[in-house]
């Protein structure tokens, strides 16, 4: 199965679904333009036809080799981690927050000396608190 | 107009040209690289920053560190984008498609060299002429209704074929994709609230920034996460000596200039900026034409193209600053205030009551453009030697960066969280081989043409025509038509 076909398919039901989407966007009465329906409908219909465009001219990639790069262990897991990260970003201590990142993230890639895990995420997340902080005046979050 | 006199201009390089304002001036473009190559500072936030620091400063030395920062800020955005595909700014991602993908091929220290001498010759060129043609331009760009927006807007989505590469059909869906993600939010028109699915963080729209780190930076981040340990980030780098540069220049004058033009033209009308510049330029730019001539050909068009046009909004943004008091885009809007600060009022008479000031803010530009090359050049062997850094250590300091870079736009943590969100995205969408620029050209144009759609019908009561019995607007969509006509031909061929 051809990898394009799968996601013309998935491009046209979002497509479609778009266009019920639109229907719930409130209009104003004799607004003397456009509605606010009308562009986010005619993308919704460029979406749908040019999802069928994939499903009837696809590319060559199988379906089964896409899928398999996209999930390729660690870029799965390195995209986990970075959601995390990301996700509570507010909530954790920009330090600590990022140094457990790098450290997550460093092992995941391969990191495996002792001394690069230890000294490189302490540094660059200390380094990179002051410069936001100092330097660029940016209020990271903080525990205190 | 008349030209400012020889005596004006001797008297504002004797101003300009002393040991204080120099530095200053160094100063500016110092910060400007800081600023603009890191994504998410833009150099926008760099004259915003710097901005307050000039009260009490005389009008030379505030111009010095503002417009240095201006000048470099617009170019070093390019640096990250041709080395880790993480454009430092909006107007530097049209040059990270094709500069990142040379670098790919270990000729990141020529395009570094190319985007360098093109930036400053863009930058150079709206100098002249803002120098030269300042008021007649202004009345021009006056004439620009939401019409001729409208069409400006159509005319930019041209270039998504130019990015698409083979996959014209992946590319409009990015675009549909872009322009969709501009639609949600508050309507502008009509008031009414889109598709934020009660989040009230959306109801501003999806940020543009923090969208441009998700799709070029994190959607790139994670691929390279998910290739094999053994791969490094970019092949050895082959030195370019700096002796070859005049003659690639030469060779690429008349792309040089047609997109200095662009951009300057862009620059010239309020409200828009080296976003939408760099895009139709690199639309512009005869890249596929040249891929006869092989790959490398066309991407060199393409960095050169985009990086002249992006420069090149400098002095154009600068016109209707100086001769309307009307900001031509996000970094002349701050310098207003810069200006009355000094205890000087932008507007009609600017030009005539204060031609010194006038002069020196050319000179400062031009010196300021010297020092960007100067200093580029000096600094672009040293640049990719971060790429030598293992992939293990330093995406995972991307992927920080990002989330800082995400962070300092506006301080508000929504905005980390939708660059994981789209990054995570526009990595499923990579690996189904989908090109990512579409998806941020339809972000950046969607609104434009929406907007000045919906206003041009409404102050030409609902006449569909006046698209096309408007001249300027009837020309660009003309224009329109001839490319896409042209555009189908040579792809049959």
């Amino acid at each position: 199965m051809k990898a394009d076909r799968i996601a013309g398919g998935v491009i046209m039901i979002a497509g479609l679904g778009l266009m019920i989407a639109v229907t719930q966007v409130d209009i104003l009465d004799n607004q003397p333009t456009l509605s606010a329906r009308f562009f986010p409908y005619v993308l919704s219909v460029i979406l749908s036809l040019g999802g069928l465009g994939l499903v009837f001219k696809p590319g060559d990639a199988k379906f089964g080799d896409v899928v398999n790069k996209l999930l390729a262990n660690r870029g799965v897991t390195f995209a986990f981690v970075f959601l995390v990260y990301t996700l509570t970003f507010r909530f954790v201590d920009f330090r600590f927050g990022t140094w457990t990142f790098l450290l997550i993230t460093m092992w995941i890639l391969g990191s495996r000396k002792w001394i690069e895990l230890l000294i490189l995420p302490i540094s660059v997340s200390m380094i990179t608190y002051l410069i936001f902080r100092y330097g660029f005046t940016v209020l990271l979050p903080t525990w205190n | 107009m008349e030209l400012i006199s020889l005596e004006t201009i001797f008297a504002a390089a004797a101003a300009v040209l002393q040991l204080k304002i120099l530095f200053w001036i160094l100063i500016g473009v110092l910060v400007g690289f800081v600023f603009g190559a890191s994504p998410g500072l833009t150099a926008t936030t760099g004259v915003a920053i710097a901005t307050p620091l000039t009260f009490g400063a005389s009008f030379e030395v505030a111009m010095a560190l503002l417009l240095g920062i201006y000048s470099a800020g617009y170019f070093a955005g390019s640096i990250p984008a041709i080395l880790i595909n993480t454009p430092g700014a909006p107007g530097n991602a049209a040059t990270a498609i094709d500069g990142y993908r040379l670098a790919r091929k270990g000729k990141a220290d020529m395009v570094i060299s190319l985007a360098i001498v093109a930036s400053v010759i863009g930058g150079l060129f709206s100098i002249a002429i803002l120098m030269f043609a300042a008021p007649v331009l202004s009345n021009f760009a006056l004439r620009f209704t939401s019409v001729e927006y409208f069409a400006l807007g159509l005319f930019g989505l041209i270039c998504v074929s130019a990015v698409s590469g083979g996959a014209l059909i992946k590319g409009i869906v990015g675009a549909a994709i872009g322009m969709f993600l501009g639609t949600i939010g508050i309507d502008e028109v009509g008031g009414t609230t889109r598709f934020t699915m009660g989040l009230t963080e959306l109801q501003g729209g999806v940020p543009l920034i923090p969208t441009l780190i998700a799709f070029f930076a994190v959607a790139e981040m994670l691929l390279q996460a998910s290739s094999s340990e053994s791969a490094s980030l970019l092949p050895p780098q082959q030195i370019h000596k700096i002796s070859r540069l005049p003659k690639l220049v030469f060779r690429h004058s008349w792309l040089l200039l047609k997109s200095s033009i662009i951009g300057t033209f862009i620059g010239i009308l309020p409200g828009t900026g080296p976003t939408i510049a760099a895009w139709i330029a690199y639309g512009q730019s005869g890249r596929d034409k040249a891929k006869t001539e092989g790959e490398d050909a066309a991407q060199v068009k393409g960095v050169i193209a985009a990086e002249s046009a992006n420069n090149a909004v400098t002095g154009g943004a600068l016109v209707p600053l100086l001769t309307l008091g009307i900001p031509g885009d996000t970094v002349t809007a701050v310098l207003i205030g810069a200006l009355l600060i000094q205890g000087i009022d932008p507007g009609p008479f600017f030009i005539i009551e204060h031609s010194d000031l006038f002069a020196q803010i050319l000179l400062i530009l031009v010196v300021a453009a010297l020092m960007t090359l100067v200093l580029g050049l000096s600094a672009r062997r040293f640049l990719p030697k971060i790429l030598a850094i293992p992939p293990r250590i330093l995406l995972p300091i991307i992927g920080v960066l990002c989330v800082t870079g995400a962070f300092a736009i506006n301080h508000i943590p929504f905005e980390v969280g939708i660059i994981a969100v789209l990054g995570i995205a526009g990595y499923v969408l990579a690996r189904f081989s989908f090109p990512m620029a579409p998806i941020v050209i339809g972000l950046v144009l969607g609104p434009i043409i929406e907007i000045n759609l919906r206003n041009g019908l409404v102050a030409n009561d609902m006449d569909l025509t006046v698209f096309v019995t408007r001249p300027i607007s009837a020309a660009m969509l003309i224009a329109i038509a001839v490319t896409l006509i042209w555009s189908v031909r040579r792809s049959r061929h």
